[in-house]
């Protein structure tokens, strides 16, 4: 169990530091720097940008540079971020609890809900059911993420008013409220961009799970408890369910990295203040700094979503030892 | 009070504890106006940032020393009005002035404003080390003295009609005593700067990054309690967002307005459009230059004669009705309505497509393998127009305007970019065409920076079409240095005569500034160049008020 | 003649259907190979239809120039004719160039597909070389080839995509493609590598390698044949995924450059006049759900056909 956790750790370390230089290296021989980006006025004058350019180290070469990065990024110092004009450590650090809370719900939700539908449809396969629950998360399933959020917004934020129209609290009364009422102002402000992102996610669940219980009721051994005389429902609960969770295990560790990558679009079109607009907004500023600490985060959850999945997935099946 | 109050009980509460001051002449005090914005703030402390919400939030912050009226106006001080500076007077040889600051005038944290503050100010804005984009206008500024705590003179280098401008408007007075010690490199990163202290209208309460941003009424202010009691940005990260925001009555304001939402705003009996002028004009700047070898004309814009046949091919009015409908009026030139030296006497080149062609054959350029393209000596009438994907109207113009140069034989290719891509190559002047969008200052002598010759040949020069005409620069050179206001109109008609006839570039539209906000906020004197100025005189009738009015000066809980 | 051009249109979907239909008769269902599939595949209506509708999209967007009432670029009067929402002339409406949103539609169909399409075959091409050769030659060498594809696997796609149009600006439509291919191969080259792993030891791999085959000719007689079906699968799933990455790409004024009409810059046109000119967006976005449903229903139903008894896990 050691040896093994230290081998994917390991293994997990090579992949960021793979990220973290290819990052690195394409970033700087992008066009354009964060200093030119953001004292874009022909006005300033051209000593202030050098001046800039001279104290953020980017006129320095590219492999002194890059080993003071990670100098630098090995101590925990991820860098300057000049548009913002704070510590990349500082912004990552507001939007990152920000994005767990919607991803973590969202996530939640999707696998929950289409865990749940997918048992179901299977138990009643080939039913008005199924196919109606089928039809239906196949078009949440095709349809572009941007879209269905636009489309969330204008209905339920514009047209019927249930909820606000975006961002985490409410601008004006958040800093007066008690702490429920609080509570209660940021569930309000949750639901629209959750569900959106539930929707889109669900389906694919439901679908795994589906499919999966269906493969796992042909196999042999399901036979096998039938043919003894296994009543249905302890054949479905002990022996389908368990089994068929193990390829949803997999997904729910490939889902993982979103919980601090966030949702690009959704998080855009609802003004959660995350880390997919934080990341998106820093490519457009030439924030590399900013922009390849994002990067590293995502490969870091990438690699403990997969060991997370690795270590579900012995605990649910019996057949797997981790040595 | 219990800690789980019920919102509606809280505004109760607060509605009963909110103080009943006297009303103020033209308005009553109290009252919260929820401004959506589309950009967080990045550093508040004016002269190192350009981002239009820290320009807001440092505005009301901070302050002049005097503001212009309605009509900015650069020449001499007519029409300007007190603000740090209680008055003011020209020495007999106009080569310097001095102000004289209120008494009254105090920081936030209680300290009185000086005029030590004043020279300090002057001194942080042209340190290189502070890296302010206005430091080159203030070059004209020779020195500044504070003879005694509430006088302070500025001296100029050279007698202009611009001087009080340069002194009264393009610094905010920034506190000494709280910015003495921060090293000036990093200002942008100090905590003061996210944490500013002014002696303007408005307090600063705080600032959630990426979410809002709040401020509140300076009741002790010195020229008068402003009547609106908080002011909070909401900032959404995403256009529709920010409108929708409005509409449904999260927000009440909201700066600009795409033509498309006239008919959904005025679906909303809650919400009041207002229009008033801007200082922004957008154009289709030419290269006259070869941007691979810059010391060669450009192929096709080199060409003065071609150049006058493709703004003939493209119908201005057309164009702005169908992407502004009536938000927008054709541009005449480098200026705008709201600007003094406005002049529309000036001659346009007229819609003339027939003349278009017949000035494209006279120059050589025909089509003579029928493709609908015309070519001279192996080169087709082909270039690409740049445009900044974050702009809808002008990637719209950049479609329209593809299919009106295609009616008279020229390709045009668009390569639409992010904003930065768009202005790195501006700058780099790496481009064939590109649509230009600008906002004047007021000062008609800015257009130098533009269109000069010097500003063509300078390293990062902001001419980037590189048009050169000495007549041009020589009249400019004229009308800027007229004490007279009429004779410096005259120079300056004459100079965008020049201009325009040479066609550098194909003037497009002025848009109108269209604010959406609710019918409750009364707003007062909106200057075009920037709504908020007067903002604290703006005010909301106790009568109309709803629950969030009600908050009131109160603090917020820990 | 446009109404030629559709009769046209439909007796080659009808006959292409047919087609498929007889194919699908004529072999038998046990069959182990490509037939077989075909045959299985009929016994799944929604499968079958999802082919169908594909066969139908293919016809449409092929025949383009000739169904469009209008050109696809015209603007004939910018002022008097935008924005016109559906009627008789212009069943889908105009846009705010006063372009025929139906007309648009249909060359979108074009791009938005050979965009998707292409992209996918560079992808599938790449992801089944790196794979066979990882799972085949197994060992280190399939050690550090997986671990490259962990790392890049490891980052969103999409904000690699954003990046890149972003920070080199006003990419051409064939940049486009390749920068779409060449950034999804990954998980195909996981799926082929897994299938390779597997056949490697099967017997008539092993009877190959002990008549003295040579490896590159394993590799292509007998390793890639079987893994076909995964790949078509694969590629079938992708192009639905790649038009929706298209459709974002373009919403955010970075993908398919006007006036190139793609589905993803006609739902941008619209989108921010979603209450004043639904129609705008509402076709071109009807268009990449339909489309993309198809593809999705083809893929699950071919990878029922493909593998009829396969058990995961």
């Amino acid at each position: 169990m050691l040896r093994f956790l230290f081998r994917r750790s390991a293994q997990g370390a090579l992949i960021v530091w793979i990220v973290a230089t290819t990052a690195f290296v394409l970033l700087h021989l992008a066009p354009g720097d964060p200093v030119r980006a953001s004292l874009d006025s022909p006005l300033v004058p051209e000593s202030v940008r050098a001046y800039w350019v001279g104290r953020l180290g980017l006129d320095r070469p590219l492999p002194e540079q890059y080993v003071r990065y990670l100098a630098a990024a090995a101590r925990g110092d991820l860098g300057f971020s000049f548009p913002h004009r704070r510590g990349v450590g500082a912004v990552l650090a507001d939007a990152i609890p920000n994005t767990l809370l919607l991803m973590g719900v969202a996530l939640a939700l999707s696998f929950a809900i289409g865990i749940a539908v997918g048992v179901f449809q299977a138990r009643r396969h080939r039913s008005a059911f199924d196919r109606g629950i089928a039809v239906g998360s196949l078009v949440f399933y095709s349809m572009p993420d941007f879209w269905l959020a636009l489309m969330m917004l204008l209905v339920f934020a514009y047209a019927l008013r249930l909820f606000p129209v975006s961002g985490m609290h409410d601008a004006v009364m958040y800093p007066y409220l008690g702490p429920w009422a609080r509570l209660a102002d940021l569930a309000r402000h949750l639901v629209l961009p959750a569900v959106t992102l539930t929707l889109l996610g669900a389906p694919a669940v439901a679908r795994y799970q589906r499919a999966a219980m269906l493969d796992v009721g042909r196999a042999d051994f399901v036979r096998t408890a039938r043919a003894k005389g296994v009543g249905e429902r302890r054949i479905a609960h002990r022996h389908v369910l368990r089994n068929a969770l193990l390829p949803v295990i997999t997904l729910l560790g490939l889902a993982l990295p979103a919980l601090l990558g966030g949702s690009v679009f959704v998080e855009k079109i609802f003004s959660w203040p995350g880390m997919g607009t934080l990341t998106v907004n820093a490519i457009a500023t030439r924030d590399y700094p900013l922009l390849t600490a994002a990067l590293i985060v995502a490969s870091v959850m990438m690699v403990v979503g997969s060991l997370v999945a690795d270590l579900l997935y012995a605990l649910a099946d019996p057949r797997v030892r981790i040595t | 009070m219990r800690q789980h109050t019920l919102l509606a009980t809280l505004f109760l509460a607060l509605a009963a504890c909110s103080r009943g001051e006297r009303a103020a002449p033209g308005g009553e005090n109290g009252g919260t106006l929820v401004v959506s914005v589309g950009a967080d703030a990045d550093a508040i402390i004016p002269p190192v940032t350009s981002n239009v919400t820290s320009v807001q939030i440092g505005s009301l912050v901070f302050e002049h020393l005097a503001e212009p009226g309605a009509l900015i106006n650069a020449i001499g001080d007519a029409g300007w009005k007190p603000k740090l500076a209680r008055s003011w007077s020209w020495a007999p040889d106009s080569l310097s002035i001095t102000f004289h600051i209120d008494p009254r005038a105090h920081w936030h944290d209680g300290r009185p404003v000086r005029a030590s503050d004043v020279r300090f100010t002057w001194q942080l804005y042209i340190d290189p080390r502070t890296g302010s984009d206005v430091a080159p206008l203030l070059a004209n500024i020779d020195s500044v003295t504070a003879p005694d705590s509430t006088t302070v003179t500025f001296w100029f280098a050279h007698r202009k009609p611009d001087e009080f401008f340069d002194a009264a408007f393009q610094m905010r007075i920034l506190p000494e005593h709280l910015l003495t010690g921060v090293p000036r490199d990093q200002l942008q990163s100090s905590e003061f700067a996210r944490h500013p202290v002014g002696s303007g209208p408005y307090r600063f309460v705080r600032w959630v990054p990426r979410q809002s941003i709040e401020l509140v009424a300076d009741t002790a202010y010195h020229l008068g309690r402003p009547h609106i009691d908080r002011l909070i940005w909401s900032i959404a990260a995403d256009p529709n967002a920010a409108l929708l925001r409005v509409m449904s009555g999260e927000a009440d304001f909201i700066e600009y307005l795409r033509p498309s939402d006239l008919a959904e705003v005025a679906k909303h009996p809650e919400l009041k459009a207002v229009r008033y002028p801007s200082m922004a004009y957008a154009y289709l700047l030419f290269n006259e230059r070869d941007p691979d070898a810059p010391s060669r004309p450009h192929p096709v814009f080199g060409d003065r004669a071609v150049r006058r046949a493709l703004t003939m091919a493209v119908d201005r009015a057309a164009l702005v009705r169908s992407v502004f409908d009536t938000l927008a009026v054709p541009s005449i030139g480098p200026i705008t309505h709201a600007v003094a030296s406005y002049d529309s006497t000036v001659v346009q080149i007229p819609f003339a497509p027939d003349s278009a062609r017949a000035l494209l054959d006279a120059a050589g350029w025909r089509d003579t393998d029928g493709d609908g393209i015309r070519q001279k000596a192996g080169r087709p009438l082909r270039f690409t127009i740049n445009v900044p994907s974050s702009s809808t109207p002008r990637m719209r113009m950049a479609v329209l305007l593809q299919q009106m140069f295609r009616s008279v034989g020229a390709r045009a290719d668009i390569d639409q970019m992010d904003f930065p891509t768009h202005s790195q190559r501006v700058a780099a002047r790496q481009f064939d065409a590109t649509i230009n969008a600008m906002v004047s200052d007021g000062n008609p002598a800015t257009v130098r920076q533009n269109w000069s010759i010097p500003a063509a040949r300078a390293k990062d020069g902001g001419n980037a079409g590189s048009y050169e005409s000495p007549t041009f620069d020589a009249l400019i050179d004229t009308a800027s240095t007229q004490m007279n206001p009429a004779a410096a109109r005259a120079y300056y008609h004459r100079a965008y005569q020049v201009l325009i006839d040479d066609a550098p570039a194909i003037w497009l539209y002025e848009p109108v500034s269209f604010s959406a906000m609710h019918r409750r906020i009364h707003p007062v004197a909106i200057r075009p160049d920037m709504w908020w100025a007067n903002l604290d005189q703006w005010y909301i009738p106790a009568a109309e008020r709803i629950p969030r009015d009600r908050i009131g000066l109160a603090d917020a809980r820990p | 003649m446009l109404w030629a051009a559709w009769l046209v249109a439909g007796a080659l979907a009808v006959a292409l259907s047919g087609m498929l239909a007889r194919a699908g008769r004529s072999a038998a269902r046990d069959d182990p190979g490509w037939r077989g599939v075909v045959a299985r595949l009929h016994d799944d209506r929604v499968a079958l239809l999802a082919v169908r509708a594909i066969i139908v999209l293919g016809v449409l967007a092929l025949l383009a120039p000739w169904l469009a009432p209008y050109s696809p670029v015209g603007q004939p009067d910018i002022v008097a004719l935008k924005n016109l929402p559906p009627s008789l002339a212009h069943p889908f409406g105009t846009d705010f160039a006063s372009r025929d949103v139906l007309s648009r539609v249909l060359y979108g169909a074009r791009v938005s597909l050979a965009v998707a399409v292409l992209a996918i075959a560079l992808a599938v091409t790449l992801g089944t070389a790196w794979g066979a050769t990882a799972g085949y030659y197994g060992g280190r060498l399939d050690e550090a080839m997986m671990r490259l594809i962990d790392a890049a696997l490891s980052v969103p796609r999409i904000l690699v995509l954003i990046a890149v149009l972003v920070l080199w600006g006003g990419v051409p439509l064939p940049v486009l493609v390749l920068l779409l291919g060449f950034t999804g191969w990954f998980g195909v080259s996981r799926v082929v590598r897994g299938q390779v792993l597997a056949l490697r030891e099967q017997e008539m791999v092993l009877a190959a390698r002990a008549l003295g085959a040579r490896d590159r000719e394993i590799i292509r007689r007998h390793i890639l044949p079987n893994v076909l079906s995964p790949v078509i699968v694969a590629a079938t799933l992708g192009i639905a995924n790649l038009i929706i990455v298209e459709a974002g790409l373009s919403y955010l004024g970075i993908g398919v450059r006007p006036p190139t009409p793609s589905w993803g810059n006609m739902i941008q046109d619209g989108a921010e006049m979603l209450s004043s000119a639904w129609w705008v967006s509402f076709f071109p976005g009807l268009a990449v759900v339909l489309t993309v449903m198809a593809f999705n229903l083809a893929g699950d139903g071919l990878r029922d056909a493909a593998a009829p008894h396969q058990v995961d896990g």
